[in-house]
This record gives C-alpha cells, sequence and structure tokens, in this order.
C-alpha cells in the first residue's frame, strides 16, 4: 500500500469521526424541541437552504474553477475541463 | 469516427431538452402538482478578458406522493482572448508557456479560442429520496456523473442526510503543438454527512463534511512549465484525497429578514488547506421583492509542489504546475441578489407564479486577478 493511499485512509477515517462527533453534538445539544406549530419563520423563503445550495451551485461551479478547494454544497459537482 | 461520435453525443445532450419537455406527462395523467420551467443566462468576465457566456434552462415536476422531477440544461461558451504581446518577445513566450488552451501553429496563441459545453441534469426525489445523472460534452472532455442521496427526521427537529455520488471523465485533449495530447481518463468518489437541526423558532443550524477522492488526469495538457531553464509540460498527481467540514448558521430576524453565516475548512493530500468564511443577509424589501447580501473571504496554503520558480529538472518529486490555484492566495467575493414575484404588485392574472431574478457578484484575489458575473433569469410555476 502507498503511503498516499495510507494516509488517505487515515485522513477518511479521521474525518468521518469528526463528522459523527459533531452530527452527535448537533443532535444533543440542548433538550427543548422545536413543534411544528413554531416553524413559521423557518419555513420562511428566506430561510430555505436548500434553495440556497440550487441558488448557489453554478456560482460555486466558476469560483471552484478559480481557487484549490472544493466542496460546502453538500454535494459533488459534475466534471469539466476547468483543470 | 471518434470525431462523429462526440458530435453525435453534443448534438444529444443539446436536443435533450426539446425532447424532455415534449415527452412532459399531462398534469392529469401523472397527478403532477406544480410544473415550474426557468430561463437563466449568465455573463463572467474577468481581468484576463476570458469570458463565458453561459445559457440555461430548468424543467421541474412536483408530483403527488411527495415525489419531484427535474431536468437543467445548460450551454456554456468560454471565450480566450489572442495573446496581447509582440511575436517573438519573452512576454508572448510566458504568455504561451502558461496558456491553458491548445495552440497549433505559429499564429494560433495570437487568435481568439472558443470553446463550447453542453450539460444535462436530471434528479427524481421521493420522500427522503433523491437519485440523478449528470452529463456534459465539450470537445476535448466528456463527464458524467450519478448521484443519490437518502434523508430522515429525528427527535422531530434534526434531519440527517447521507449523500453520494460517482463521476467518470474521458479526457481527448485538442491537438497542440507543446502538450500531453494523450487521451486519459478521472474518476470521482463523494460522500456526504449532512445534520440540519432547528434549534429555536428562528434558528437553524446545518453541520457536514465531505470526502471526495479522485484518480486520473487532473493537470492541464495544454500547460507548460519552466524547469531547469527549459519547458516542459504541467504535471500533477493523479490521485488527490479531498475532505472538508462545514458549519452554518440560520438565523430568522423579526424585521422579516433573515441573517446567515458559514465557516468550511477544507484539506487534500496535495498539501492544499483552506478556509472560507460566508455572510449573507436575505431581506424583503416589499412584499414580492426579495434581496439577497453576500459576502465571501476565502484563503488558501499552497500545494507541497507549488513552486514559483522550479529549479530542478523535472520540478518537486518529478511534480510540477502553472496552476495559480495550487499556490497560496485570498480572494474575496461581493454580491447582490434580487428576486421579484411579478403577480403579487400588478395583481395580472397571467404574471402569477411569474418571477425574475437578477445577481451580480464581483470577485478578486490577491494575485491581482478579478472577476464579474451577472445573471438573470425568469421562472414560471404553474
Amino acid at each position: 500500500m502507498s503511503r498516499r493511499t495510507a494516509l488517505s485512509f487515515a485522513a477518511a477515517r479521521r474525518t468521518a469521526l469528526a463528522a459523527a462527533l459533531l452530527a452527535g453534538a448537533l443532535v444533543s445539544a440542548g433538550c427543548a424541541h422545536v413543534r411544528a406549530y413554531e416553524r413559521e419563520y423557518l419555513q420562511d423563503p428566506i430561510m430555505s437552504l436548500a434553495d440556497e445550495a440550487k441558488e448557489s451551485k453554478d456560482n460555486l461551479h466558476w469560483i471552484e474553477a478559480r481557487e484549490g478547494s472544493t466542496g460546502g454544497a453538500g454535494a459533488a459537482g459534475g466534471g469539466c475541463a476547468c483543470n | 469516427m471518434q470525431l462523429s461520435c462526440s458530435t453525435l453525443r453534443r448534438a444529444a445532450i443539446a436536443a435533450a431538452p426539446a425532447l424532455a419537455l415534449s415527452a412532459a406527462p399531462s398534469p392529469a395523467a401523472a397527478g403532477i402538482e406544480e410544473h415550474e420551467a426557468a430561463y437563466v443566462f449568465r455573463f463572467f468576465s474577468d481581468s484576463d478578458d476570458v469570458s463565458v457566456v453561459s445559457n440555461g434552462g430548468d424543467y421541474g415536476m412536483t408530483l403527488s406522493g411527495n415525489a419531484a422531477f427535474d431536468l437543467e440544461w445548460k450551454r456554456e461558451t468560454v471565450i480566450v482572448p489572442g495573446v496581447d504581446a509582440v511575436p517573438g518577445t519573452t512576454e508572448a513566450a510566458d504568455a504561451i508557456t502558461a496558456a491553458s488552451r491548445p495552440i497549433v501553429g505559429a499564429n494560433a496563441a495570437f487568435e481568439e479560442f472558443r470553446k463550447s459545453r453542453n450539460e444535462l441534469e436530471g434528479g427524481v426525489r421521493w420522500k427522503g429520496l433523491t437519485g440523478g445523472y449528470y452529463v456534459s460534452s465539450e470537445p476535448d472532455y466528456f463527464a458524467q456523473q450519478v448521484s443519490g442521496s437518502a434523508s430522515r427526521v429525528f427527535f422531530d427537529d434534526v434531519t440527517l442526510s447521507i449523500g453520494g455520488a460517482y463521476g467518470w471523465d474521458r479526457i481527448e485533449p485538442l491537438a497542440d503543438d507543446d502538450g500531453l495530447a494523450a487521451e486519459d481518463s478521472k474518476s470521482t468518489r463523494h460522500v456526504n454527512v449532512i445534520a440540519t437541526r432547528a434549534f429555536t423558532p428562528t434558528t437553524e443550524v446545518q453541520a457536514g463534511a465531505e470526502l471526495t477522492h479522485v484518480e486520473g488526469l487532473q493537470h492541464n495538457p495544454y500547460r507548460n512549465v519552466y524547469v531547469d531553464g527549459g519547458r516542459i509540460p504541467e504535471l500533477h498527481p493523479d490521485s488527490r484525497s479531498r475532505r472538508n467540514a462545514f458549519l452554518k448558521v440560520n438565523q430568522y430576524l423579526m424585521n422579516r429578514s433573515a441573517a446567515r453565516v458559514s465557516y468550511m475548512l477544507y484539506d487534500d493530500d496535495w498539501g492544499v488547506s483552506s478556509q472560507t468564511v460566508n455572510a449573507s443577509l436575505h431581506q424583503y424589501v416589499t412584499e414580492p421583492v426579495r434581496v439577497r447580501y453576500h459576502y465571501r473571504y476565502y484563503t488558501q496554503n499552497a500545494a507541497d509542489f507549488w513552486r514559483d520558480e522550479y529549479t530542478e529538472a523535472g520540478g518537486v518529486g518529478g511534480l510540477r504546475t502553472g496552476d495559480y490555484r495550487l499556490s497560496a492566495f485570498s480572494a474575496h467575493l461581493l454580491g447582490a441578489r434580487m428576486t421579484w414575484d411579478l403577480g403579487r404588485p400588478f395583481g395580472v392574472e397571467a404574471l402569477n407564479g411569474v418571477r425574475l431574478s437578477f445577481e451580480y457578484e464581483r470577485y478578486f484575489n490577491t494575485h491581482n486577478f478579478s472577476a464579474n458575473l451577472f445573471e438573470s433569469g425568469i421562472t414560471f410555476t404553474f
């Protein structure tokens, strides 16, 4: 196994652990639940994370073609000859 | 034969939206609750005088039973100006060496270069499950990707989503006088985990992590770098593992506006690590008009094999790059977007469900690179 492959497995394990901890903290933090009838403001169109992700997807495409990193939209972009 | 296959692929992608629209079922036949069709125009130009013109369409259906279907098509044309320097000068030689476009013949570098890409993406959603397929075609690049995700609500207010994607690309470089013109391929594996929780009736927090592994050709086959006094083609590793974690806080403010802040930490095994901070304010100006002001700060360090100048033969461990995206730099982005629901103020039945959008973004970085992006769109919901 090459050093790079070994590194990437270790990195994957660390990332998975960090994600699990983050998700666990998010789920368990605070005791009070927000009931369905209390979500009027959360469901306002200006609070929609999904709509923003869709709007941002194409802009991320041209930004990422000019920077060294990727991600943050929660999905992989399709390939292009952007190198 | 190769050429005819490529032409056929491009024609098929270009014709797909019309075929899909003509095949769309009637509402009564398929239990369709809502249609949405959109057209978006984008224009990008940067300080190197490179411009990109993009036309795209989107057609979506919301079906009964908590299901939806979406089809998106886009055509982009990239226009790269010719080298603006006197032939034979050092300035001209440097520009040709660093060019990320094919050059054939003595005069080609001084002429404009155009390239178009057709892109088609389809997606389906049923309850908490999604699936998608992406295909794009350029004269020298053909890409496909399948993706899927599953999400579930826990404890009434936590949504956990797990997604994945697999992409496979075929690279067929055009003829180039000084490039590596061999055909090659690239594959991408991506997984993500995202948790979203409503903390209070006005506060929502999202946290996520993503892993992406890329195998195959990852350098520009047309670009050269100076190494040890000579000019040789760029060469990047053929494997790259990338990961990031992000946190978003979404807060409703009581004057009919919302503030959003996010932070993302990224690193990869090429030695690039970056941090991104986003802040945006979303506001109703009047009932039908919404605006979004947006700022983004980005900073990254350089890849292990990046050098301003390579002095050793072969570069660093046989790797060398002329790609500024692998150097250390910071960038800022400022933007504003306006969305206008036309039907409400005019009370005209025909305008109900018609929405206009306009967006402008200004990007600049510490390499003295800057760019402008303008977008306008119209959406019909019926």
